[in-house]
């Protein structure tokens, strides 16, 4: 792959909060149609380095590429209408308190312009059980339910739209095992079908294995990128620990051999 | 542009009617989709249908629904429908889709207007009643609070009480300050134009010191206050419970009457007496301005008269009135934070009604106190 089939592409970003630099001129390319896996320890800068594709916080140097256009703050994104193309997952789900589970994933529709209303509904009810819920579940408010329906609505409301690129962060985080591997199964149906290229921070080392073309690990700063077996024989004291720990091993014993 | 507008094109084949869906099938063209699948419904169809999906630029869930929808409502018709040249991503894909039938004929049925304002004048009604209960349980919880506190001085939170003074009080003096200044002003000023008809313009000076010491100056210090104070307690103490922070207090042991509330209704008891004093100065002196301008006599003169025309009993009704007024408020307004619920709606409705709830007591407070203070002479 060269660097004009990537879909998203980084080139030097620094980002800082006050004093604390969070990535010092790091470098990444996201091909489309893969599902690129992002991993780093807690603070590593997994959300940070989300929010700044998104535009969500300034960025200090670097240039951000996504979809061929030049983004980086908030108003160019606007100008190239990338949020019809992208759906995003936040680590805490950020569901719009005052609506129910329905409304929330309509939300991403309603700002297209000329979806009938009935099918707006129609489409909605079907993420909620695209992502295991029930319809019980459609006139919920989020106060009324648990953290892991809480990931799976926000999940239905990121995938509302049929985005281009989905963002993910940690959305295994506080899901059971079997609704974590029915996750793993959707994202591949969506990915086979739709075109989709998907971006995830995880750490769920189920996910990586079974999901992820490539994986970039956040350590001091920079992105090292490599497909899983090429991290495995990654000689970084971080990374070496990272997949060769117990949970690791465990996890990986298959692909270990 | 044309070629990606969705449409279905027909042909007829022997007995047979061919349906072929063109064009790109996803959300963005949702619109113009819809009504295609629905011109099906309007022909008079043969009783074998054909869905050609060959030449279907491209799709998403939206598309594969809308599509998937029709099929199904022509088979519940009794048509017998075939699917040919279907992608194996289409195939995949709305196999992911078929099992769920969205049911969702559950929503309330609407009521006629008359009945719904009946409900509503029901349930407000209602309301006013438990949450008037609502209020003095919580009243009579944070009084044996405070008295439990008051024994075991130890638990008394004197940090958090003096971090509360200076953000409820110190912070509030400009404001307070400027708002009682310029009432002075204006009472002073009306006050003068009706008394010079009867040539008593004199007591301009009288009417201003008597009703700012009396009433103005307390009650601007505690509308200015629920408005100002009232409003970030609840809002603050409401984040605090949807994000559970009151389920962590109270899991940690920490009873949040003693970390939160009573802190803050001591800080409000102990800052309003200051504040209105404040008040009451800012008031004399806006008055006094006035004054001293249009009926030309010397500040000395106008600081006498003041003294002459205030008594003391007069000065302690108004000061009086303002622990009280202060515990209201604090009162009031933790009581509809901890009534916030999950959503950031109800944050706003719970501060609105915070501050409308603490104004309304305090104008009743207000009301009953001046008529007892009167008739027992003072
Ligand atoms: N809004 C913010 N203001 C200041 N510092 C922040 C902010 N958001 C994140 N940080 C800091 O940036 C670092 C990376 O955070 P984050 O990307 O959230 O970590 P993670 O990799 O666990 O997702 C952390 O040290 C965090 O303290
Ligand atoms: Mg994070």
């Amino acid at each position: 792959m060269t660097e004009e089939n990537s879909i998203i592409s980084i080139k030097g970003l620094v980002t800082q909060f006050g004093k604390q630099v969070i990535h010092d001129h790091l470098d990444l390319n996201i091909y489309s149609h893969e599902i690129f896996g992002i991993v780093g320890g807690s603070g590593a800068g997994k959300s940070v380095l989300m929010a700044a594709i998104l535009g969500l916080i300034p960025i200090k140097y670097g240039t951000i590429t996504v979809l061929g256009k030049h983004v980086g703050s908030l108003e160019k994104i606007r100008k190239h209408n990338l949020q019809s193309h992208w759906g995003v997952l936040f680590q805490g789900g950020a569901l719009f308190s005052s609506l129910t589970v329905g409304e929330n994933i309509q939300i991403p529709m309603k700002d297209m312009e000329n979806m009938p209303e009935d099918l707006a509904r129609e489409l909605a009810f079907i993420k909620l059980k695209m992502v295991g819920l029930n319809e019980g579940d459609f006139f919920k408010y989020p106060s009324e339910l648990s953290g892991g329906m809480v990931k799976r609505v926000a999940l239905a409301r990121a995938l509302a739209i049929d985005p281009e690129i989905l963002f993910l962060d940690e959305p295994t985080a506080g899901l059971d095992p079997i609704s974590a591997a029915a996750f793993d199964d959707l994202i591949l149906t969506l990915r086979a079908n739709l075109n989709l290229t998907v971006v995830m921070v995880t750490h769920d080392l189920d996910s990586i294995s079974r999901l992820c073309d490539r994986i970039a690990v956040l350590v001091d700063k920079h992105a090292i990128v490599g497909t899983l077996k090429s991290l495995l024989n990654n000689k970084h004291p971080w990374i070496h620990e990272y997949f060769h720990g117990i949970r690791g091993q465990a996890a990986l014993s298959g692909l270990m051999e | 542009m044309t070629v990606h507008i969705p449409k279905i094109e027909m042909f007829s084949q022997k007995e047979m009617l061919i349906f072929k869906p063109k064009g790109l099938w996803v959300a963005k063209y949702a619109k113009e989709a819809s009504p295609e699948c629905e011109a099906v419904f309007q022909k008079k169809l043969p009783s074998h249908l054909i869905f050609d999906l060959g030449d279907l630029g491209g799709f998403d869930t939206s598309g594969v629904w809308l599509l998937q929808r029709t099929i199904k409502a022509l088979e519940q018709k009794g048509y017998r429908v075939e699917i040919k040249n279907e992608s194996e991503a289409f195939q995949s894909l709305s196999t992911r889709i078929d099992p769920f039938k969205p049911t969702l004929d559950k929503i309330p049925e609407q009521m006629s207007f008359f009945q719904q304002r009946l409900l509503h004048l029901g349930k407000v009604s209602v309301g006013i009643v438990i949450l008037a209960r609502e209020l003095i349980i919580f009243l009579g919880q944070v009084t044996i609070g405070s008295i439990s506190v008051i024994f075991h001085p130890r638990r008394l939170r004197l940090t958090s009480i003096v971090a509360h003074i200076e953000n409820f009080g110190v912070n509030a003096i400009p404001i307070i300050v400027l708002m009682s200044i310029s009432l002075g002003l204006v009472l002073a000023y009306q006050g003068e134009e009706q008394l010079r008809r009867f040539g008593a313009e004199i007591y301009t000076i009288n009417l201003v010191s008597i009703s700012v010491v009396r009433e103005i100056g307390i009650l601007i210090t505690a509308i200015l206050v629920a408005g100002r104070t009232g409003s970030a307690i609840t809002a603050q103490i409401g984040i605090m419970k949807i994000n559970q922070e009151i389920d962590a207090l109270n899991t940690l042991g920490l009873n949040p009457m003693e970390v939160l509330i009573i802190p803050r209704v001591i800080a409000l008891v102990l800052v309003m007496p200051l504040l209105a004093f404040i008040s009451d100065i800012a008031g004399l002196i806006g008055g006094g301005l006035m004054v001293i301008f249009s009926l030309d006599i010397s500040p000395q003169l106008y600081i006498t008269r003041v003294g002459e025309s205030i008594t003391i009993g007069g000065f302690w009704v108004g000061i009086m009135k303002a622990p009280l007024f202060g515990a209201i408020i604090g009162i009031v307004s933790c009581f509809e934070g901890m009534r916030v619920e999950g959503t950031a709606e109800s944050v706003g409705i719970c501060t609105t009604r915070s501050v409308v709830e603490g104004i309304f007591l305090v104008t009743i407070a207000d009301a009953l106190l001046s008529i007892f203070f009167t008739n027992i002479g003072i």
